[in-house]
């Protein structure tokens, strides 16, 4: 069982088998064939046994037919060699004194009249005490006087007193010149007056008898051997397999070695010189049907039940299991934790799929409660930004100020102040992430009054605003930082007076702005580098505010534009921003 | 000359706005000016004026809350309401009153007069049109016998702690003109309409004080929750200040 067990394991190891489908099919399909197997070995088994068996049975039964008939017939002959014995010229033969060749012919006479009877006798043989004998029989005798007139020979037949002794060929003293073996009935002759034993009687009997007795049997072969071995009538072929061991007085059933299950039953009936050989053609035995079809119904129903149970866990566990599965990749590709919606039995896998869920709700609440968690410190660290500028505070300062310059006739630091405060009024403004260019504008020209104020006549500003555009939504604070670029790297460095112009009309469905400085301008590599999307210098955008590089990228991201930006210069005499935005609905936001 | 009327917290945004802004030029004057909403409320029946300019954000009562209870009691009166790029959200929302404008803060005086201009060119339409209709201000007012002077007394000593009453609002509730009620009260009690709630008011101030409470729970009991004018109220009312006269009462 260890080496099914290890192949097994082998196979199921071998990676491709992990469905767990594949794998109770092939358990299946293992058990049928094992099943088969033991099936086709049962029915092997039980054929072989059942053929033995009926084998058996055939061969004694036809051993002890045949055995009856001939001991049938012995016993006839026995009869008929008491016949002989009291015939009325034997007798007077065995009673004389003197033998001459007339009574020995009036004898052979009386017996050849009893012998008339049956022809199978072949001959008879008598002998007086004195030796004298006579003999019927048509062939040519040999008679071993010798063994004849030994006391063993004698003894056994008369040991018997009347009864007779069936032994070979006269036992073994009587021989045919032909070869041909004879069945030789023995019996001591008494006289029935005196009942003196007064010789011999030997009865001997051709092997046509026995080969009658044998002829008729269909379906085997029949073989009658003497003691010896040599043959004497029925199946020749079966002579050769015969030996001792089949003379135990028993019927002996021996394999004969052949490979086809061929038995071979001997028999050596009782008192008779004779074994009977039998070989019945295996041809004859069957198998039972009945048992063939219960085994058969057996398997049926076993392979019917198996797949039953096959088809039950593929349909209500592999199938199921595959749709979650499937649903659960769904969930993952999707990038969502969604809960799972496909109609699963209510059973444990089922129960799988509500764990799925519920244990995906809970993830689902576990991340709302990070997200909100982290809107939450984000909206504090704006809230902490804003409150750094408190719009409140400063108003009311310019306010107090301004209120004291009035006071104090400082009509000019009103003037800056109130300026000032409009500028940071529009700066600072929240909510709207998209006011009108009018605003914009208005931040740019207060900004820009506030810086003249420190650098004095190098700073001019002239505006070019088509009317038509002035409500047009545009980013807030798009433009300031490009003007204040222009100041800090156009037109200070420069050192001497410079303008900056800004225009805006509409062209196409487009609004162009633009800024336009007598500044140093700008080499090709620094507009490059300007427009170039890396983030190198992401620092200095930080130090200088809004700065250059960031207002560039949120007006791409707002114009989802690459070319919505374009900057022309020339060295030493003019730097130009060009922005390209489409015109949306207008209209005061306020 | 229109009449103006300043409403802000802040005392420099009222100096600022009464002084930036060239008010002869716009044939306006500015009357009155108030710290509070409540403060506007108590005095505004004798400011009487055509324009109040409020600020939004203000304690105790804001410029939204003042706005409401001002136009109903006073239809004619313009509101321009001041407000802090913070608030104009807020402001924005409440866009259902019946507001002239919304100005932002910190003014800006070619804004602001701008729109001062428009206003008072609408008032100068309206005035017309009322001039042109002929004068039908006297109002039927029925006769106000005593025992409604006392209904109304009564009516004042029950409702001082509700911080919203004034003359117009009282005038309204019983049905007669602002102006009668005030001359009739004046007549019966020889007291101002105001004067009378203020004694109420001051009287049940005075017993809290005594029994030495703080300032801030008494104002807010006798229906001035703003406690700059109930100090002022308090100190015009009894020659001291409440701690003084906490101070004073601990003494006897």
């Amino acid at each position: 069982m260890k080496w099914v067990k290890n192949y097994l394991n082998k196979f199921f190891d071998s990676g491709a088998h992990n469905s767990l489908a594949v794998r109770l099919w092939s358990i299946l399909a293992m058990i049928l064939g094992l099943l088969a197997v033991t099936f086709a070995a049962a029915m092997i088994m039980i054929n072989l046994n059942t053929k033995k068996e009926n084998t058996i049975r055939e061969a004694e039964t036809l051993i002890n037919g045949v055995t009856a008939t001939i001991n049938g017939n012995i016993a006839n002959y026995k009869d008929i060699s008491r016949l002989i014995m009291i015939n009325q010229q034997v007798m007077k033969f065995m009673r004389a004194d003197e033998v001459d060749p007339g009574l020995r012919n009036d004898t052979i006479y009386g017996v050849n009249d009893v012998l008339n009877v049956c022809n199978s006798i072949d001959s008879v043989f008598i002998f007086r005490n004195d030796g004298e004998y006579i003999s019927t029989g048509k062939g040519i005798y040999y008679i071993d006087h010798e063994t004849m007139n030994t006391g063993v020979w004698k003894e056994e037949i008369y040991e018997k007193l009347g009864g007779a002794i069936i032994r070979m060929n006269g036992n073994y003293a009587v021989f045919r010149q032909s070869g041909d073996q004879i069945v030789t009935i023995a019996r001591a002759v008494y006289d029935i007056y005196s009942q003196k034993r007064t010789g011999i009687l030997l009865m001997n009997i051709s092997t046509k008898m026995l080969a009658t007795a044998v002829g008729s049997i269909e379906n085997a072969d029949v073989c009658i051997v003497s003691e010896n071995g040599t043959y004497l009538a029925g199946a020749k072929d079966l002579a050769d397999l015969f030996d001792k061991g089949y003379c135990t007085g028993k019927i002996v059933h021996k394999d004969n070695g052949d490979g086809h299950f061929h038995m071979v039953s001997g028999y050596k009936p009782d008192g008779l010189p004779l074994i009977i050989l039998c070989r019945v053609h295996p041809s004859r035995s069957r198998v039972p049907i009945m048992i063939i079809f219960v085994l058969l119904l057996l398997l049926g129903a076993f392979t019917a039940s198996l797949s039953m149970l096959a088809s039950y866990i593929t349909k209500d566990i592999n199938g199921p299991i595959f749709e979650l599965s499937e649903a659960m990749e769904d969930t993952k590709r999707s990038g969502w934790l969604k809960k799972i919606d496909v109609k699963m039995p209510d059973n444990e896998i089922g129960q799988l799929a509500d764990s799925y869920n519920s244990m995906n709700e809970y993830l689902q609440e576990v991340l709302n409660r990070l997200i909100d968690k982290e809107k939450a410190v984000q909206r504090v660290e704006m809230r902490v930004l804003q409150e750094q500028i408190k719009p409140h505070f400063l108003y009311n300062s310019l306010e107090t100020i301004s209120y004291m310059a009035c006071e104090a006739g400082a009509d000019k630091v009103y003037s800056a102040l109130e300026t000032l405060g409009s500028f940071y009024r529009n700066f600072l403004s929240k909510g709207d992430r998209e006011i009108p260019l009018k605003r914009e504008i208005q931040i740019i020209r207060d900004y820009l009054s506030i810086q003249k104020l420190r650098y004095g006549e190098n700073i001019n500003d002239e505006y070019d605003i088509d009317e038509s555009v002035l409500d047009v939504m545009i980013p807030k604070l798009i433009l300031q930082p490009l003007v204040e670029n222009s100041i800090y790297h156009g037109i200070r460095v420069k050192g001497e007076p410079g303008v900056i112009m800004i225009s805006a009309k509409p062209e196409n469905k487009d609004l162009v702005v633009t800024v336009h400085d007598t500044g140093v301008g700008m080499t090709e590599e620094q507009i490059e580098s300007i427009l170039s999307e890396t983030e190198d210098d992401g620092e200095e955008d930080a130090l200088s505010g809004f700065g250059l590089k960031g207002t560039i990228r949120r007006i791409r991201y707002y114009c989802k534009d690459k070319d919505a930006i374009r900057i022309t210069s020339e060295e030493g005499e003019y730097t130009e921003i060009r922005l390209k935005i489409a015109m949306r609905s207008n209209g005061e936001g306020e | 000359m229109y009449r103006v009327m300043i409403i802000d917290d802040e005392i420099s945004a009222r100096n600022l706005m009464k002084v930036s802004i060239d008010w002869r030029a716009l044939e306006m004057d500015v009357v009155g000016e108030a710290g509070s909403g409540i403060e506007a409320i108590n005095i505004i029946d004798d400011v009487k004026p055509d324009i109040a300019i409020v600020d939004i954000s203000m304690p105790f009562m804001n410029g939204i809350e003042f706005t409401e209870v001002a136009s109903k009691r006073y239809p004619d009166l313009a509101i321009i309401i001041m407000t802090a790029m913070d608030d104009f959200e807020y402001a924005r929302r409440c866009v259902s009153l019946p507001v002239f404008e919304y100005m932002l803060k910190p003014i800006v005086r070619s804004e602001f007069t701008a729109t001062l201009l428009r206003l008072k060119e609408k008032l100068d339409r309206k005035f017309a049109e009322v001039r042109r209709r002929g004068i039908t201000e006297t109002h039927d007012d029925a006769a106000m016998d005593k025992s409604t002077i006392d209904q109304i007394r009564e009516y004042i000593e029950n409702n001082y702690r509700d911080s919203k009453i004034n003359l117009t609002s009282v005038a309204q509730q019983f049905g007669f003109s602002s102006s009668y009620l005030s001359r009739r009260f004046k007549q019966e009690t020889g007291k101002n309409f105001i004067e009378y709630l203020t004694e109420c008011r001051m009287e049940r101030a005075i017993l809290m004080a005594g029994e030495n409470a703080k300032m801030f729970c008494t104002s807010n009991e006798v229906g001035i929750p703003d406690t700059a004018y109930f100090g002022k109220c308090f100190k015009k009312y009894t020659g001291m200040s409440y701690s003084e006269f906490v101070a004073a009462k601990k003494k006897q």
